[in-house]
């Protein structure tokens, strides 16, 4: 087994621009991966921070009958030689269409305001993925750094987690044609003690 | 608002400074082998057959996973190794697993420092 490869999907458009202090993002790529396997990565919230080196704490805080989980991430938000932990707690649920979308919880977050939709789309055996989001950063933003510098640093971070979205989707994909198609892997007994239990899983 | 306002090199040096150098081969190896290897190990190791990730020799640690890295050698904030240790990735993904004991504070700030001199197989 290796660890991660370089990304391997296809940009279509990505943009991340600013006015009034709203940053404004949009990205759409295909994946080589059929879209119910990035659509699992990204609903796997347990794993949210694989998806990002920048997120340093990550809690699950609930999920309700309306079936809305709320995530609370620590990020460490760097821009230039500039570097500052902030806290958000969105509001995430899968639409009927099967889109994700997330709202940030201004009252438990350093956003003012910020809300994101994932429109996953299948292409034959492929995916297309459509990212919006707008992010009004509550926090104090160092003059020297500007907005262009952040900007190009929250352009580069969301296409380095769109590399491990498509990596991630693949390795599952793997796995699961594996244990199709191999007899070994009805021996393997991943809830046995002191391992593991079957709630739980592993980095 | 609470923030940090963080010069990375400054700190990454005053880290350095403060702390006592941290040694992979004794320090490190034998937390691992006796926390972690059990599971994070070829060919059987359930945590190793999860993810692949081998923690019974510095190239394997420094591998990671098949999901990506554990290890960022300099910054053990970003190093999902600490994070889980940590338990900064929830309660249910904290490692080692529940039937386990769990690393001692020492033990965590110990594997945070080695991380942070860059984990070095020293």
């Amino acid at each position: 087994m290796q660890a991660s490869q370089p990304p391997a999907y296809e940009l279509n458009h990505a943009e991340v621009t600013e006015n009034s202090g709203i940053f404004l993002i949009q990205i759409t790529a295909t994946f080589d991966v059929p879209a119910e396997y990035i659509r699992r990565v990204l609903n796997d919230y347990n794993h949210i921070y694989r998806l990002s080196s920048s997120i340093i704490e990550t809690e699950v805080l609930r999920s309700n009958d309306t079936g809305v989980t709320r995530v609370r991430t620590k990020l460490l938000a760097c821009a230039a030689v500039f570097c500052q932990e902030v806290e958000r707690v969105d509001a995430i649920r899968t639409l009927a269409s099967g889109d994700i979308q997330a709202e940030i919880i201004p009252e438990q977050s350093e956003f003012r305001s910020g809300r994101a939709i994932w429109r996953i789309t299948p292409v034959d055996d492929k995916s297309k993925l459509v990212y919006e989001a707008t992010i009004e950063p509550d926090f104090f933003i160092p003059p020297v750094v500007g907005t262009a510098v952040i900007s190009r640093s929250l352009k580069k971070e969301f296409l380095a987690s769109f590399g491990r979205i498509e990596h991630i989707a693949g390795i599952n994909l793997e796995k699961d044609w594996s244990e199709t198609h191999s007899f070994a892997s009805l021996e393997h007994n991943h809830s046995k003690r002191p391992c593991s239990n079957k709630d739980r899983d592993q980095p | 608002m609470k923030y940090r306002l963080i010069v990375l090199f400054s700190t990454l040096q005053l880290v350095s400074c403060a702390t006592q150098q941290v040694s992979y081969q004794r320090d490190i190896a034998p937390v691992l082998q006796s926390e972690c290897v059990a599971c994070h190990k070829a060919p059987d190791g359930s945590g190793y057959r999860a993810t692949g990730l081998q923690l019974d020799s510095h190239q394997g640690l420094m591998q990671g996973t098949v999901y990506g890295p554990v290890i960022v050698a300099g910054d053990s904030r970003r190093s999902i190794l600490n994070m889980l240790v940590e338990g900064r990735a929830g309660k249910l993904q904290q490692m080692p697993h529940m039937e386990r004991d769990g690393l001692s504070e020492e033990q965590i700030r110990m594997l945070s420092d080695w991380v942070n001199q860059g984990a070095p197989d020293n």
